[in-house]
């Protein structure tokens, strides 16, 4: 039996389902406490109500980009587990990262080249799915200490707790946004765009104080960049 | 503060279990139900590869994102994947529009939200694609739109950057040096930058607060909160 077939099949679309489900149910009860605790702690609805906008309207584009991931994926791997990995637990790098070192393992040329057989292709899955047990190790037996940890480290001046989680935040922001800037071209021009856009989104926001349009900054500058490499590519096409 | 702390950690680890757990459900069905068993030999191979990748890769990306959200947000992440793409940029945004500080109780809390309604959202989202995704890739077959959805990334980290510069330049300026020569130079492995170019940071930073470098705005929210 081609790999396709088993790999689109009712009872792997069942599987994924019931594990997709768990995740949102599990999102949910967090959402739940979190909120309950936020109101405790004298939070108001509004505030709350801010937060929930943001973060969704924040996360729209960047989740519609995931879907070209799964254009990706699918034709290899099937919809299922394309679906499944790409929703939860992963990402596109790391899964057809590990999904091809499964392949060639068994004997395969690469991901879905010659030689990718039903039991290749289980490999590329039994890998994708082996791959993320650091990960989870770590969150399960380490967090509470290590969050204990760096509260104590930084818990003594305020100052310096503040100085701490920006600096290793912008760390994590640069190591995305400084290679974009240095490789040029359309890398550099959605750079470019996004961050010019956030800065005149945030300062109309303080001038006007138009609180609303800080809640769709990351999202108007994505869209402006967006629309900024549209365009070239129209002129230089 | 105590048993809502607790109650998060049991329920974030209960979470991480079953969805390691859970995670092998597609592979069982492949065996159970279409009879393909596991090559051993190849799994093993494939899984020491991925390992000895994934083992430091585990804890850089531990020791570097952990601080950055709260203990359910972080429990959250982990199962949701999606980290640096989807799930930090929009806790982050979420938190500065509602003009909170991430350090507090209220910070954490609302962080907590901010994640769970992103991941919702992501899951929401992709599933609406898997369902058209002829239509999807028709638009992103578009010689015009492929190349702009591929910046994506980029697009967001440029303009969380510029929000970070302007919100604090000091704590800005040395993890933005750093990153220019780790990066420029080509310095380090890429799947180690990030903990690279935090953990020299956080050294550079801690002389120059030594020497007096930062003041107290840097933690003003912090100290709001205190007083």
């Amino acid at each position: 039996m081609d790999h396709l077939v088993m790999a689109n099949s009712v009872a792997l679309y069942a599987a994924v389902a019931v594990l997709l489900s768990g995740v949102f149910v599990m999102a949910f009860i967090f959402f739940r406490m979190a909120k309950t605790r936020a109101l405790e702690l004298g939070v108001e609805t509004k505030t709350i109500s801010k937060v929930i906008r943001t973060a969704a309207t924040t996360s729209i584009i960047p989740s519609i980009a995931i879907i070209l991931g799964l254009m990706t994926l699918v034709p290899v791997l099937g919809m299922p587990i394309a679906w499944g990995r790409l929703s939860v637990i992963g990402s596109l790098m790391y899964e057809v990262v590990t999904a091809t070192i499964g392949a060639t393992e068994a004997g395969a040329e690469g991901l879905g080249r010659a030689g990718f057989t039903p039991t290749v292709w289980a490999n590329s899955v039994w890998c994708m799915t082996i791959g993320v047990l650091p990960g989870f190790i770590l969150a399960f037996f380490a967090l509470k200490k290590y969050k204990e940890t760096v509260s104590k480290i930084t818990a003594r001046n305020t100052v310096w707790q503040g100085v701490f989680v920006g600096t290793i935040m912008i760390a994590v922001f640069a190591n995305f946004s400084v290679p974009a800037i240095i490789a040029g071209g359309n890398d550099l021009l959605a750079v470019g765009v996004s961050a010019v856009t956030m800065g005149v989104v945030l300062i109309l926001s303080k001038k006007t104080k138009a609180s609303w349009l800080g809640e769709y900054s990351l999202s108007f500058s994505i869209i402006a960049a967006l629309i900024a490499v549209i365009i070239k590519t129209a002129i230089t096409a | 503060m105590k048993s809502y702390n607790e109650r998060v950690h049991r329920l974030g680890r209960f979470m991480v279990a079953a969805v390691f757990v859970g995670s092998f459900i597609p592979p069982m069905v492949i065996w159970l139900v279409f009879g393909i068993s596991p090559n051993w030999p190849a799994f093993l191979k494939g899984a020491t590869t991925i390992l000895s990748i994934m083992i430091p890769v585990g804890i850089a990306e531990f020791m570097s994102y952990s601080p950055i959200v709260g203990s359910a947000g972080y429990y959250l992440m982990s199962v949701s994947g999606n980290f640096s793409n989807i799930k930090i940029p929009a806790t982050v945004t979420a938190l500065d529009a509602a003009g909170v500080d991430a350090k507090t109780e209220e910070g954490d809390a609302l962080s907590t939200i901010a994640m769970a309604v992103s991941t919702m959202v992501t899951m929401i989202i992709i599933f609406i694609g898997v369902l058209l995704l002829t239509p999807f890739t028709a638009f992103f077959q578009n010689p015009l739109i492929r190349p702009a959805f591929d910046q994506v990334v980029p697009a967001l980290f440029g303009a969380l950057t510029l929000a970070w510069i302007l919100k604090s330049y000091k704590t800005a300026l040395i993890p933005i040096v750093v990153a220019v020569i780790v990066l420029g130079f080509s310095l380090i492995n890429s799947f180690f930058t990030i903990p690279a170019i935090a953990a020299l940071s956080l050294i550079f930073a801690r002389i120059a607060f030594k020497l007096g470098f930062y003041n107290p705005k840097e933690a003003k929210s912090a100290e709001d909160k205190n007083e």
